[in-house]
């Protein structure tokens, strides 16, 4: 069931509820604008409430309460304010003289009431001249109160069509997604093979055929024995021999031709996946983990793989195979076929009830493994941490436990799985029983033509149950491979949202500089982060970001470098819309230095190349002296062509560091984000790192976001943030004088010593 | 990023290589001065050997040479020779075996200097270089070439598919 959605009322089409309950106390004259119904009252019950805003009140009304439950007049309201703490929320007004708690909300309703606030304030600073006044020293007394709502948002996704929930790890809806749907797309992966596909089947009927005749040749054999044919026995075996022939030919061919089906079909699997997640945009990849990712490409395209070229391919032939071997069968003997199929309708429902239980009693397994390996995932790791703290008991204790746990749902799992098989074999067995017994007493009486005959019906027996179990565990298998194809289709069908604009306008250099126009932001299902950001940067301005954590820096960053889009505003880039202008021109123009310095598994000279392919090792060398790196490079025996290893792990934080740097200067951006650059090395690669980037931001336009304030000391301006809005914007004496919180931070940190870290609560 | 004139080159025109009485390479750069008991490395050893070869003393560097072709004759053999010297990779030019011994691989070569006996610790000790050809550094450090393009006799070329 979908959720739904809160709507701000304006009046004429709110609640009928609300309309008539206003009718008995709105006053002459007095005009309603805007109505909020909250689904909490202020006791934490789930309950109706309506908070009313009208040209002189802000009043709270319930349907079940007599009169206004709360009010406020609208000229005594100084502040609104909300407060989000774990599940609910607050809407708090501050008049002069107290705090007044006006409704409480749950966190479904919680980004829909911070829009209202907005509606809210705006209203009042148009009737009233008011003035949202400085937040900071109210919002830093509540916010060790306030809990994240991280997790909320993730789990607060819906799918747009239907409403329902999506699952945590997916953008795609499963309700909406058709089984049948998903079966057809990954056999679609094997359409651009369907000739090599044809050839496999052919052969693999053709080799099914030569089994199914075998138990054939060995009655008919066993006839011409007893009959003392010395000339049919000579045709037996020369055919035999023959068909042994084919079938290793066959076979033969066989392999090559399904695995080279196989590999293609993995390969073209591989190459979408891995194409599109490299152009979705960064929410998708901010919401997935690295292994789950990785995942995806490897193990779930194989499983697709598997399914779409050996199940489904198995499933034809083994229907194929056992038509053969009926049709055979009945030409034998139709009473004996009917006797072997006496326990047809126990198997039926021996395989539901397989069917309908197999999934409770594997999924407490798979689940008791997951958190064994989450236990190693956690301690291994971290064992520096257990052994600091003399937990070794502890963690063995614990891993012992879950292992215990796993143990048991192992059993009880294979115990399942042996109870079905049991009472499998022993349903076909029992058909084959009545054939012996009633097969005997046929060729003894005459009803069968021989023996012979007999030996074949039992041999065709014996190659049925393969088949057999084969569709008896079918489901199973098709729910895992069709879990691993939702999940691959889950990222093929996840569209970029951020739109590449192909056809945009491309950008050659930033000449005059950056906007930011009211620019507001939150990510899907959370409050805002960003709140009306307006900012200009001129061409070749340095700008350094300051605040607390949870500010908005890092997301103002991201909404520059186009990771994201505003929610609300919008950046301009020499007078351009960015959401407009070519994505990859864009980004050419731009280079980041983060905090945690990546290098792939290439030499040296391939990491600074990165953004610059064609570079020369003349201009390689000379980004690397700009970057303080080229020194320390040919300490190293093979210099330039040292390989970096996994992640760059040959190289202390600071080398990479200054790596990284030579891979911004190489690539000569104009546009340059500086993301706590320096936070994560020690002093003395600090000042070097330091001098690297005063090099690097000559003349470009750049953002810094620094804690440490001595990394901003060429900024010519610093931009103070807190709770996602500019609080002033200025050059550091200026900002000194006149902003009390900015001038706090550098206080603290002189006291601490100047450029040490310092993290403001 | 743009070429432009880059203080840290030495003319080739202007620098001198040579050795002093008592065998120090020295360098001499006109209108500049004289170093003894240089040191010359490769910016590039294994994907550009004639290029970008760092000159210092003591660590402090003292100029970079562009190309060791643009030297005198003199200069350039004796910086050639220096960093052959310094930069020993001999290729293999056969492996006669390949076995397993103390928790490593036993190479036994034969190389453009000699034969040799190698251990190698692993897989991760073979460098694939862009150009194909393979780096191989043992348990000491040693490094060996195995030419890309080399036609290896088939034993050889059997073993380097299986340990490689």
């Amino acid at each position: 069931m979908g959720r739904k959605k809160a709507i701000i009322w304006k009046t004429a089409t709110s609640p009928s509820w609300i309309r008539q309950r206003l009718n008995e106390f709105v006053r002459d004259g007095e005009k309603v604008t805007l109505c909020f119904e909250t689904d909490m009252n202020l006791q934490g019950e789930y309950a109706i409430e309506a908070l009313v805003v009208t040209d002189r009140r802000v009043m709270v009304i319930a349907p079940d309460q007599e009169g206004v439950v709360r009010e406020v007049p609208l000229q005594n309201v100084a502040l609104v304010k909300t407060k989000l703490l774990m599940g609910n929320g607050f809407l708090v007004i501050t008049t002069w003289q107290e705090n007044t708690e006006m409704l409480r909300f749950s966190s479904s309703l919680a980004t829909t009431l911070e829009e209202f606030k907005e509606e809210f304030e705006q209203y009042l600073m148009s009737c009233l001249a008011w003035q949202a006044p400085n937040q900071h020293e109210d919002e830093v007394e509540h916010k060790d109160e306030e809990e994240s709502t991280a997790d909320a948002s993730e789990q607060a996704r819906r799918c747009p069509k239907c409403g329902q929930l999506l699952p945590r790890d997916r953008d795609v809806c499963r309700a909406c997604l058709r089984k049948r749907d998903v079966i057809f797309r990954m056999l679609s992966y094997l359409a651009p093979y369907k000739r090599t596909v044809a050839v496999g089947m052919s052969l693999t009927c053709v080799m099914a055929t030569i089994n199914a005749a075998v138990p054939a040749l060995g009655g008919t054999l066993i006839d011409a024995v007893q009959g003392g044919a010395i000339g049919a026995l000579k045709a037996l075996a020369f055919v035999f021999g023959a068909l042994v022939l084919i079938r290793a030919t066959t076979m033969g061919i066989h392999r090559l031709v399904m695995t080279r089906i196989a590999q293609s079909v993995i390969f073209d699997l591989r190459e979408q996946v891995y194409s599109h997640l490299q152009r979705l945009s960064m929410d998708y990849h901010d919401r997935q983990s690295t292994g789950r990712l990785i995942s995806r490409v490897v193990t779930d395209t194989a499983q697709l793989q598997q399914f779409a070229v050996g199940q489904v391919q198995q499933f034809a032939v083994d229907l194929f195979f056992l038509f053969v071997i009926l049709v055979w069968m009945l030409s034998c003997s139709a009473k004996l076929t009917v006797m072997l199929w006496f326990p047809l309708p126990a198997f039926f429902l021996l395989v539901k009830w397989y069917r309908g239980n197999v999934h409770k009693v594997l999924r407490k397994a798979f689940r008791t493994r997951a958190a064994l390996s989450g236990h190693l995932a956690d301690t291994i790791p971290g064992v520096e941490v257990v052994k600091a703290f003399s937990q070794e008991e502890r963690a063995i204790g614990e891993f012992n436990s879950i292992s215990d746990s796993y143990r048991n749902e192992v059993i009880k799992a294979t115990g399942f799985s042996a109870r079905f098989s049991a009472a499998f074999i022993l349903l076909t067995q029992l058909g084959t029983v009545l054939v012996y017994w009633f097969g005997g007493l046929a060729v003894i009486h005459g009803e069968l033509a021989s023996l012979g005959d007999l030996v074949k019906f039992l041999g065709w027996i014996g190659l049925m149950y393969m088949p057999v179990w084969r569709f008896a565990t079918l489901t199973e298998q098709f729910e895992y491979a069709s879990t691993c194809a939702e999940r691959v289709f889950d990222v093929l069908d996840t569209e970029a949202v951020i739109c590449r604009n192909e056809d945009g306008d491309k950008l050659d250099g930033i000449g005059e500089g950056i906007r930011l126009e009211n620019v507001s932001f939150h990510y899907e299902g959370g409050p805002p982060v960003l709140k009306n950001v307006s900012l200009e940067v001129k061409a070749g301005e340095t700008v350094g970001i300051v605040g607390p954590s949870g500010s908005g820096k890092t997301t103002l960053i991201k909404l520059l470098c186009r990771f994201y889009d505003p929610t609300g505003g919008r950046i301009l880039v020499d007078g351009r819309d960015l959401s407009e202008i070519n994505l990859e021109a864009f980004r050419k123009q731009l280079a980041t230095v983060g905090q945690s310095p990546l290098l792939f598994r290439e030499t040296i000279l391939e990491n600074i190349r990165y953004g610059q392919p064609e570079a020369s090792q003349e201009d390689v060398i000379r980004a690397a002296r700009i970057a303080n790196a080229h020194d320390f490079i040919m300490q190293f025996p093979e210099a330039y062509d040292t390989d970096a290893r996994e992640q760059g792990s040959r190289f202390s934080g600071g080398e990479r560091q200054r790596i990284c740097i030579a891979r911004a200067v190489l690539k000569n951006p104009n546009l340059l984000i500086l993301d706590e650059a320096t936070s994560a090395v020690d002093t003395k690669n600090e000042q070097l790192i330091q001098s690297a980037l005063d090099l690097l931001i000559r003349d470009r336009t750049t953002f810094i976001i620094a804690h440490r304030l001595s990394t901003l000391r060429n900024a010519d301006r610093i931009v103070m943030m807190t709770d996602g809005k500019v609080l002033d914007v200025a050059p550091h004496a200026e900002l000194m004088a006149r902003c009390t919180p900015y001038r706090e931070l550098v206080e603290a940190q002189g006291q601490l010593g100047g450029g040490q870290l310092l993290e403001v609560a | 990023m743009t070429t432009t004139t880059d203080n840290h080159y030495i003319p080739p025109a202007k620098l001198r290589i040579f050795r002093d009485e008592s065998q120090n390479l020295c360098a001499e750069i006109k209108d500049r001065g004289t170093w003894q008991k240089v040191a010359a490395r490769l910016a590039f050893p294994y994907s550009d050997a004639e290029r970008f070869i760092l000159l210092s003393l003591n660590d402090e560097e003292i100029g970079m040479v562009r190309e060791l072709s643009e030297l005198d004759p003199v200069s350039r053999n004796l910086l050639a020779d220096v960093l052959k010297r310094r930069y020993h990779t001999p290729e293999i030019q056969r492996i006669l075996s390949v076995y397993e011994a103390q928790n490593a691989m036993i190479w036994q070569v034969e190389t453009d200097r000699g034969q040799r006996e190698l251990l190698v610790r692993d897989r991760h000790n073979f460098r694939r270089l862009k150009n194909g050809d393979f780096i191989i550094i043992d348990v000491d450090g040693n490094r060996f070439r195995v030419s890309g393009s080399r036609r290896f006799d088939g034993e050889s070329q059997k073993l380097l598919d299986l340990h490689s």
